[in-house]
């Protein structure tokens, strides 16, 4: 049997077929076990409330309730479930939303099968995790997008401090706890957050954790 | 124009009434004159004769021994003399106050004259022949000559006064002629007016007709064109997914086969060169799940079913600029969270539309997408500082815009292009929120 502490799974796709590899990944792993799978959003969301998991590993794309309206959902039903969301795009909007959503971990589809076991296991110690491919493509646009407008990284700006804050925030630490790693104050983790933010124009935690991604601040 | 042509008419049955009965006026006025005059000549011709007649048949009388008081000759000039006095009456009646006096005199006369008759009778033989020939001399002689003079004179006051009536006819003639030549200036001035109105006024009619008529020409052939271009873009568009799909997907299926049958063949094979197999096929099966994506992607965008039309907006966007390298600048400013499914994918459909033939196109530098919201409606602009386009009608049979075009009409909406060459493009779409499609 699993000791209290194992990880308790539950997996979301509308795709009996990618549940069935998800499972087969994550079965024989000690100390993970799956507790539950749903096909669609509001089952999601209802067996979440009910099953309570440690981790839900949700698709993006489900019929009635979409994976991230799903993921918002949980948070409120299950706010101590973390979330890995599942999806096929690489793209910002699609990762932005996830994050806002309160998703720690996002997953392409095409290196599940790589990525799902080191996530579950990251995001159960509570780190984030999101698929390497993600960080490229992110560099990728951020760049294009930085030269297309003529606009220079701005990430040099920093100071040593803000950087180390920027790096703990992304890693889905609250101002407090960065506060403790650091040994400095919260109102000064407070001002140096905000000197961050306005320094590389981000606006929410979700856009610092996007923006450590694409930096590779953060990595798994 | 009714008004003019109503005038018209009205003018020319007024002045035509008018100049019939003027002109039977002057006819009647005429032979009134002319009947007049001839009557008072032949009167004054009668009364002469009469007194003529008188005067001989007094000498006969006289001259005839054998006649006793003559009865009947007395009788034939008191005839005589009645029929004058009628005559003379008549002509008083008719008389122009010109010529009364002088009536008046040649009736005084008249009556002298008879009245130098009347003892004749009374005469006895004897008498007769003792003064006949002096009485016919001294008496009767000059008095019929003098009546016949002052006829003569009268006849000379009535031709007079004839010519003098007739003159007067005569100008009021050329007066009613002025007047009708008047009334016929008149009515060609205007009737020239009603029709350079009314031609005026026909043409115009026309040439708007021959508009709207080539309008309807114009618009039933590019209804025609359309519709063969929807009928045949849609065989495109199958033929493009067919072709991707056998293609792309097949070819990349068959290429699996072959690494599984290969895989077969080296299962036996040092474990590397198995592996280095699999990692094969692998990647293969990678780009077939890719190019699945993308055929899947392009028929209909999941992003817009999942994030909403703003989230889909800002990944078209990244994605063009990361296939055409163009940037795109996204600024949204509505709230889209309730926008109906229609409104969602129209709107999504038109920039992907635009996006797709800016590439093509336009070669623009930068592309800027905005939607705003006001006044109840949505108002979405894709504009680029591309070349323009080159022809607007060729733009606007793109199947694509055409097919958009019909969408914003189904939504209520409002398409625009505008374009001037060398200066980009911007294509405008207002939608109104309120969804009152049925």
């Amino acid at each position: 049997m699993l000791p209290e502490t194992g990880i308790r799974v539950l997996l979301a796709d509308d795709h009996g077929i990618v549940r069935k590899g998800l499972r087969a990944i994550l079965e024989g792993e000690p100390g993970i076990e799956v507790v539950g799978e749903a096909a669609n959003g509001r089952e999601t969301v209802r067996l979440c409330g009910t099953l309570k998991p440690s981790i839900a590993v949700i698709d993006i794309g489900m019929p009635q309730l979409n994976g991230i309206d799903a993921a918002a959902q949980i948070g409120k039903v299950s706010p101590r479930t973390k979330i890995i969301i599942l999806s096929m795009h690489t793209d910002e909007t699609y990762i932005l939303r996830a994050l806002t959503a309160g998703a720690k971990g996002y997953l392409l589809k095409d290196t599940a099968e790589d990525d799902l076991l080191p996530a579950v296991k990251a995001i159960a110690t509570g780190r984030s995790f999101f698929s390497p491919a993600i960080a490229k493509t992110l560099l990728e646009d951020h760049v294009r997008f930085l030269r297309q407008r003529g606009i220079e990284d701005s990430h040099d700006l920093l100071t040593d401090r803000e950087k180390e804050v920027l790096h703990l925030l992304a890693e889905g630490r609250s101002n407090k706890e960065v506060a403790n790693v650091l040994e400095i104050g919260v109102s000064t983790i407070e001002t140096h957050r905000m000197n961050l933010m306005q320094k590389l124009n981000l606006h929410s935690t979700a856009e610092i954790i996007l923006y450590a991604v694409r930096k590779r601040i953060i990595h798994q | 124009m009714v008004v003019a042509f109503s005038s018209l008419l009205l003018l020319i049955t007024i002045s035509g009434t008018a100049t019939l009965v003027k002109a039977r006026e002057l006819y009647k006025a005429r032979s009134d004159l002319n009947q007049r005059h001839r009557q008072d000549a032949e009167s004054l011709g009668e009364i002469k004769s009469a007194i003529q007649v008188s005067s001989i048949m007094i000498r006969d009388y006289l001259l005839d021994p054998s006649l006793r008081k003559g009865d009947d000759y007395r009788d034939q000039i008191v005839e005589l003399r009645r029929s004058t006095a009628e005559l003379l009456a008549g002509l008083e009646k008719v008389a122009q106050p010109a010529n009364r006096r002088i009536l008046a005199d040649l009736k005084a006369e008249v009556h002298t004259y008879w009245q130098a008759l009347d003892p004749v009778f009374e005469w006895e033989p004897e008498e007769k022949q003792a003064f006949s020939y002096s009485f016919l001399r001294r008496k009767i002689m000059p008095r019929r000559e003098f009546v016949t003079k002052l006829a003569a004179e009268v006849k000379e006051y009535t031709d007079r006064s004839f010519l003098h009536e007739r003159d007067e006819i005569a100008a009021s003639e050329q007066a009613f002629t002025a007047y009708v030549r008047k009334m016929l200036l008149v009515s060609l001035l205007l009737g020239i007016g009603v029709a350079v109105l009314s031609v005026a006024r026909i043409s115009n009619l026309e040439r708007r007709s021959e508009q709207q008529r080539l309008q309807t020409t114009k618009a039933e052939q590019e209804m025609r064109r359309l519709s063969h271009q929807l009928v045949h873009g849609q065989e495109q568009e199958r033929r493009k997914i067919s072709r991707e799909l056998h293609d792309e997907v097949g070819q990349m299926l068959t290429g699996l086969r072959m690494e599984f049958r290969s895989l077969q063949k080296v299962h036996l094979a040092p474990r590397k060169e198995f592996e280095a197999k699999l990692e094969q096929g692998r990647a293969i099966l990678d780009k077939t799940l890719q190019a699945v994506r993308d055929i899947a992607m392009g028929l209909r965008p999941s992003m817009l079913d999942d994030l909403g039309l703003e989230a889909a907006l800002q990944w078209q966007a990244r994605d063009f600029s990361r296939r055409h390298d163009i940037p795109v600048a996204v600024n949204i400013r509505a709230k889209l969270a309730d926008l109906p499914e229609e409104h969602r994918t129209t709107l999504y459909r038109i920039v992907q539309e635009a996006l797709t033939n800016c590439a093509r196109h336009a070669r623009a530098k930068t592309v800027s997408i905005s939607l705003t919201e006001g006044n109840g409606s949505l108002r979405l602009e894709v504009s680029d500082d591309g070349i323009g386009m080159p022809d607007h009608d060729a733009m606007a049979a793109g199947l694509g815009l055409l097919g958009i075009q019909e969408r914003v009409r189904e939504l209520g909406g409002h398409f625009e292009i505008r374009s001037t060459r060398g200066r980009g493009t911007l294509l405008v779409v207002d939608v109104p929120e309120d969804v009152l499609v049925a």
